[in-house]
């Protein structure tokens, strides 16, 4: 059991956590405590499978790319990891614009599980392939297919034209927005949508 | 002489123990087989409990409630947004924010067009149910009041010295004085088992066989449970699976075969094991019909199949016992199972068991630790505290059996778990939730004029 001493977290690392996160030290106990629960093989991190373990997510249409984007460039989480991804969702501190928790963060997770290549753009295949996760085999081929073009299409020239850019350069079909555009495309979504109600 | 004496007394007091011992082991073999306990167990329990509270800082005060199907605490960490369940998407309206947002729910039978942010919804759920989910609380909340001075389940109690001195007595109390004598009780009921089952192999006549072996083999389970200091409750015994029937159990561990095998006699569907395994196997077989299979054969569904159904239409033969979720057993011999077996015309007879985790942490990694070793960490822990529900009998259609488990609270999902992980196609509630995103989607009926811009 060499990995128990990660499990918990010393009083220091509690006080940094909490400074870092805005969780409180009771929070980041019950944290804790649902971290080993999922953690089944006792081995300090988490790993996909453990996470796929809970029903309720595995039910979940867009459980792939959740989870494609959370270990995006690791294997397994330790609880440090897992504690500021969680925090990142927590409603906006109004006071504290540069935080773990800011908008940008949220926007950016969301970015990631629509850019599924990682080129730093959402393309309209990427669209598509969410869309399809969504719909399953209940959405038509080519009406799914041209859902995503016209939304990458209209999110691009709402964008040039909120910076002023009248008309396009090239006069056919965008198939391509970038993280700006995306951000763009998502002003109206309240922060209470993209964030995580935790109790005190 | 003087030098002779202490030789002797060190003898005479071997001799005491050892007829001390003898004597108890005999009472214990008796009152498992005439199923009649001086309630020292539940005395023996109830005193745990009492210690455990007293001894350990309580974090917030637990439900006391006597059976172990303690209701989940209303101490949520988080509000939710949106949970996904067997009736699709429930949204629900949290204004934890200052700002009330008009949620998305109001609008979700109007269809509109798809966004770009219609992904939030799930997102959110997706990341709620990281953080708490039914599932997994239920049995995290038994730990979260108190340690229950186990190494193995204390992963996030932070030790003070008073903790530690009650551990090491708990230590001291479980691995010197209660392990020893589990572990003659655990080899007295083989030798039972044993020797009972080779005296009744050899008598000719089949009648005679099967009513002796009604009643070795659950005595014999009873001196195992003993072994364990099991305390088992069972509900609805007028449930009870019937011969020819097939009883279909949520399975825990390996100690299910043990818990269920107290009270009737069951042939066990199970892949055949070397080892300690395979030899109880054997012995097992011996005098009852039990239905074990090769591990080529697990992936040919056909022949389980067939000896299941050849088992359920002979007559008089014990009830199949099997556990869907088991690793022993195939994925797709249970798929198939579950679609055709019951053509056969068997009667299902769902249990559901439960184990109180503040006893022992039941759960087997059989990746990480063997039979042998795991049978040892049973027999050090505290006991083994287990209910079990006889659910009523039904004729199975598809999937309906793990619906009904699923009514017992805390066992919800622990079945809805392991049809998940078990279909290939995507389970068909995840498809019951892109059928309500589709319905809410302007553009993807049949019915609806086609979307999309010209240039497309």
């Amino acid at each position: 059991m060499g990995s128990v001493s990660s499990l918990i977290p010393d009083e220091n690392q509690i006080k940094d956590i909490q400074e870092e996160t805005g969780l409180s030290k009771e929070q980041l106990q019950r944290l804790n405590s649902r971290f080993i629960a999922l953690d089944k093989q006792s081995e300090g991190s988490l790993r996909r499978e453990d996470l796929e373990r809970i029903p309720e997510l595995y039910v979940n249409p867009v459980s792939q790319f959740l989870l494609d984007a959370f270990f995006r460039d690791r294997n397994e989480i330790n609880f440090l990891e897992f504690v500021k991804f969680l925090a990142t969702f927590r409603p906006v501190d109004e006071g504290r614009p540069t935080s773990i928790n800011r908008r940008e963060a949220k926007l950016r997770f969301l970015f990631d599980m629509y850019d599924l290549d990682r080129d730093g753009v959402i393309s309209v295949d990427e669209v598509h392939r969410m869309l399809e996760e969504l719909l399953g085999r209940h959405g038509r081929p080519d009406q799914v297919l041209s859902i995503a073009r016209r939304i990458v299409h209209e999110a691009a020239l709402d964008y040039a034209a909120a910076n002023g850019v009248a008309e396009m350069p090239s006069g056919g079909q965008i198939d391509s927005i970038d993280f700006p555009a995306f951000e763009h495309a998502m002003r109206n979504v309240s922060d209470h949508q993209l964030s995580i109600c935790f109790l005190s | 002489s003087l030098r002779l004496q202490p030789l002797e007394a060190f003898y005479w007091a071997v001799q005491l123990i050892g007829r001390l011992v003898g004597l108890v082991l005999l009472v214990a073999t008796l009152l498992a087989v005439f199923n009649f306990s001086f309630g020292i167990r539940r005395l023996y329990i109830r005193i745990l409990l009492h210690l455990f509270e007293q001894a350990v800082e309580k974090r917030r005060p637990p439900s006391r409630k006597e059976s172990s199907d303690n209701l989940s605490r209303d101490n949520r960490l988080i509000q939710r947004h949106a949970k996904l369940t067997t009736e699709g998407i429930e949204l629900l309206h949290a204004d934890c924010a200052s700002s009330d947002d008009p949620s998305k729910a109001s609008t979700s039978s109007q269809k509109r067009p798809f966004h770009l942010s219609d992904l939030c919804v799930f997102v959110q759920s997706g990341i709620e149910s990281i953080i708490e989910d039914e599932v997994t609380k239920r049995f995290a909340a038994e730990d979260l009041a108190s340690w229950n001075l186990l190494t193995r389940t204390n992963k996030y109690q932070f030790i003070s010295s008073r903790l530690t001195c009650y551990w090491v007595l708990g230590c001291f109390l479980r691995y010197c004085i209660l392990f020893p004598f589990r572990m003659l009780l655990a080899l007295t009921a083989v030798l039972y088992l044993v020797i009972g089952s080779l005296i009744i192999a050899l008598l000719p006549w089949p009648g005679l066989r099967r009513y002796l072996n009604s009643i070795l083999t659950p005595t014999a389970f009873r001196l195992f449970a003993r072994a364990f200091s099991a305390v088992l409750r069972f509900h609805d015994v007028e449930n009870m699976p019937q011969n020819n029937g097939i009883c279909v159990a949520n399975h825990t561990s390996p100690i299910d075969v043990v818990v269920l095998g107290c009270r009737q006699v069951f042939s066990i569907v199970g892949q055949s094991h070397g080892g300690f395994t395979g030899f109880m196997q054997k012995t097992l077989h011996r005098t009852s019909p039990h239905i074990w299979f090769e591990r080529s054969e697990s992936s040919d569904a056909s022949v389980v199949k067939r000896k299941l159904e050849e088992h359920v239409s002979t007559p008089g033969l014990p009830p199949v016992l099997i556990f869907p979720e088991g690793t022993c057993i195939n994925n797709t011999s249970v798929m198939m199972f579950r679609k055709g077996g019951f053509e056969a015309g068997g009667v299902v007879y769902p249990v559901a068991i439960k184990y109180d985790p503040r006893f022992a942490d039941c759960f087997w990694n059989s990746s990480a630790c063997g039979m042998v070793t795991y049978l040892f960490m049973m027999m050090t822990s505290w006991a083994i505290v287990a209910d079990v529900w006889y659910l009523p009998p039904q004729i199975q259609q598809e999937g309906e059996s793990s619906r009904q488990i699923a009514g017992r609270g805390g066992l919800v999902d622990l079945q809805w778990d392991g049809n998940l992980k078990r279909s290939k196609p995507k389970s068909s509630l995840q498809e019951q939730h892109r059928e309500a995103f589709r319905k809410r989607i302007y553009g993807l009926s049949v019915t609806d004029q086609m979307e999309g811009s010209g240039a497309g």
